[in-house]
């Protein structure tokens, strides 16, 4: 066996400028290695991600549109400006939209993106094994569903009376008027579209949490005196804090900057604005346009101002949660 | 209160974990269930807290079958192996979770934390976290949340064995301390004979889900019922030797090719009544045999290992190895020929097709 460091001394004497050659070689590959292994990430992160992000804090500073692209030099801070935030807040339907967003991120998170995933893996982590883990699955299928197909069996669902599958059963109990619900109810669909996929991340997250849970202490709580609920609420919850203040944040923010479903589903429709998100409204302002002008400076600003108000949700969360204890390490075991 | 089993068994799937059980704890009494690991014992503990529905049977507190009543009405206090502190609670929390579930009034859950805390000399931890104490500690927190709602029936589930050695002797001590000032009817399960012996008042020997035996400690030593439960219990573990139960002159003799023993007469009898074949198992305790020069069987030390107190001589008769317990001083070296001659009143014979003992009186 050689010793460490002994390698190619003994056996191959080599010239002595040659072995120091050698020596900065391979220094310099072992500097170099782990930027090599770093670099198709990093690469990848910066144009696609990093670029475009500060590419769109300096555009939400300028009038960048369709009619002066190529004209204006958006990157001189002398065509930089707050008009765009102004013009935001200042907006006749500002109101109506930040009030569409928090009643969007606030009922179909409660609901269904933690409410419904906590009913489901708690249910699921209680019956049988396979009849949960099948019922899991089930679950499941919104998500790996084409976003589009998908959308498009919602509007069959909600259809006129005869055609809607909806409307049919509402129609027997009597309570239906047989009209499109899109446009009767179509904050209704714009949570159900979204809560149905929603819930499956927290479903699976919380439900493995919640199976980890050694079983000690569930039988430990039910012998100290506990019903089911009592077991749930002391004993499960607490110990599944960590992935719902996880499922909680990173689903606010994905609502946040959520709006396709919306878009392929309703439009910020029916009536004008009617469910309108934030996100929506940074897309349609910066690409969309009756006209064919797109204000890609002012959509950037109704997105940078998302980005400022997810952060800011982000840290509430983690105070409201007490991240600090969280990750607090246990004292070492002392006998 | 009194805990009995009638025809108690428990499947899961076609697995058999428990059997046919039939078993009568007195009240105030502590019972140990004695039985190597994945041999049902839990499993009984559980059914009796009402966390397992036996699958056959009836299971009495008292009078009353208690088959269908919920683990949070049976009053029933519980330490676990792994303790199941819960670890986002303080102590004082832990302790007081069964009054909190009961919603027992707050001045009124203090004083009683406080009480039951000191009682298990925990007073000083009330605020930490359980990460922050060690396993005594830890096993003391258990035990107080198991006892603050005055529990009838205590059960342990290997209460002693996340302790270290110096730690468990004294907690032994302590516990059977406890329980008897306590009176509480207690079933404590374990796989280590010495805290069985050592705690109990009556041990139940378990093995493959059913009973193997129930009594007391000395009768489980002195008079083991079979094969497995004369095997189990002891350390170090009894002596077995393969013999042929033999009839000359009208006397009963122990034969094999190493050695011959005649019987004295009532013994001889009462194993030749029992036996259902000449087939014998022969068990003498290692304490049991004599070792001199003169009379006896002829064997060959193997090995000697100096014990303090005593010493354990292995001697080789035949193919198989004699333990023998004497005590110092010992001279006699490896390789040295000695003679044993063994306690005839202390031998315990066994049918090798049944492994019942032939020398009890038939149930």
């Amino acid at each position: 066996m050689k010793k460490k460091g002994q390698t190619g001394e003994g056996e191959l004497p080599l010239p002595i400028s040659s072995k120091a050659k050698n020596r900065t070689f391979s220094r310099l590959q072992g500097r170099l290695a782990p930027y090599a292994f770093l670099a198709p990430a990093l690469i990848v992160v910066t144009l696609f991600f990093f670029i475009p992000l500060v590419m769109v804090f300096i555009l939400s500073f300028t009038n960048l549109d369709m009619t002066n692209f190529g004209i204006l030099e958006w990157w001189r801070p002398a065509n930089w400006s707050l008009d765009n935030y102004v013009k935001i807040f200042t907006n006749r339907f500002f109101p109506k939209i930040l009030g569409n967003t928090l009643i969007y991120v606030a009922l179909t998170l409660a609901f269904f993106n933690v409410g419904m995933a906590l009913v489901i893996a708690l249910i699921t982590t209680h019956i049988n094994r396979q009849a949960g883990f099948a019922f899991r699955a089930l679950w499941l299928l919104p998500r790996i569903t084409p976003v589009v197909v998908y959308i498009m069996m919602w509007k069959a669902l909600s259809g006129p009376a005869p055609m809607g599958i909806i409307n049919n059963f509402l129609g027997v109990l009597g309570i239906g008027r047989g009209e499109y619900l899109l446009n009767t109810h179509p904050w209704v669909f714009v949570i159900l579209v979204n809560g149905f996929i929603g819930a499956s991340f927290g479903m699976i997250l919380f439900s493995s949490a919640i199976e980890a849970i050694p079983k000690d202490y569930t039988t430990a709580s039910k012998v100290d005196g506990a019903t089911t609920w009592q077991t749930i609420r002391y004993v499960i919850l607490p110990m599944i804090k960590w992935p719902l203040l996880f499922v909680t944040t990173y689903q606010t923010l994905s609502l946040l900057t959520s709006f396709e479903q919306i878009m392929l589903l309703t439009d910020g429709g029916p009536r004008l604005y009617q469910t309108e998100v934030w996100a929506l409204t940074a897309y349609h302002r910066a690409l969309t346009s009756y006209f064919g002008n797109t204000q890609w400076g002012y959509g950037s600003a109704w997105a940078v101002a998302l980005v400022v108000i997810g952060i800011i949700m982000a840290i509430i969360y983690l105070r409201v949660f007490k991240f600090g204890e969280l990750v607090e390490e246990p004292k070492i075991d002392r006998l | 209160m009194k805990i009995a089993f009638k025809h108690l068994s428990k499947y899961f799937g076609k697995v058999k974990a428990v059997d046919n059980l039939n078993l009568e704890v007195g009240d105030g009494e502590f019972v140990a269930l004695l039985g190597p690991s994945g041999c049902g014992k839990t499993t009984i503990l559980l059914m009796i807290a009402g966390i397992y529905k036996p699958t056959k049977g009836l299971i009495y507190f008292d009078q009353r079958v208690v088959n269908n009543v919920l683990p949070k009405d049976r009053k029933i206090g519980m330490v676990f192996q792994s303790y199941a502190l819960y670890p986002h609670m303080a102590v004082f929390d832990n302790i007081a979770y069964p009054l909190k579930l009961k919603k027992v009034h707050r001045k009124e859950t203090k004083e009683r934390v406080q009480r039951v805390a000191d009682m298990m000399g925990i007073g000083e931890l009330l605020d930490r976290k359980p990460a922050q104490l060690s396993g005594g500690q830890q096993q003391r927190v258990a035990l107080a949340r198991a006892l603050i709602k005055e529990p009838e029936i205590l059960l342990l589930d290997e209460p002693l064995s996340n302790l270290d050695a110096r730690l468990r002797i004294m907690m032994r001590s302590e516990l059977k301390r406890l329980q008897k000032d306590l009176g509480i009817t207690t079933v404590f399960v374990t796989h280590d004979q010495l805290e069985a012996l050592t705690m109990a008042d009556r041990v139940a020997v378990v093995n493959l889900g059913c009973f193997q035996q129930f009594s007391t400690p000395d009768e489980l030593y002195n008079h083991p019922k079979n094969l497995f439960v004369a095997g189990f219990i002891g350390s170090p573990p009894i002596n077995f030797i393969n013999v042929s139960l033999e009839k000359s002159d009208g006397r009963f003799l122990l034969k094999s090719r190493d050695l011959e023993i005649p019987l004295p007469k009532e013994l001889g009898s009462k194993a030749g009544n029992n036996s259902t074949s000449s087939e014998v198992v022969l068990g003498i305790r290692p304490e049991h045999i004599l070792i001199n020069e003169k009379e006896g069987i002829d064997t060959e030390i193997y090995v000697v290992e100096p014990l303090g107190r005593e010493i354990l001589v292995s001697a080789k008769l035949g193919d198989s190895m004699i333990k023998v317990l004497t005590s110092p001083p010992f001279k006699a070296n490896m390789g040295d020929r000695v003679r044993l001659s063994f306690n005839l009143d202390k031998i315990m014979l066994f049918d090798k097709k049944t492994e019942k003992s032939l020398l009890l009186d038939k149930d």
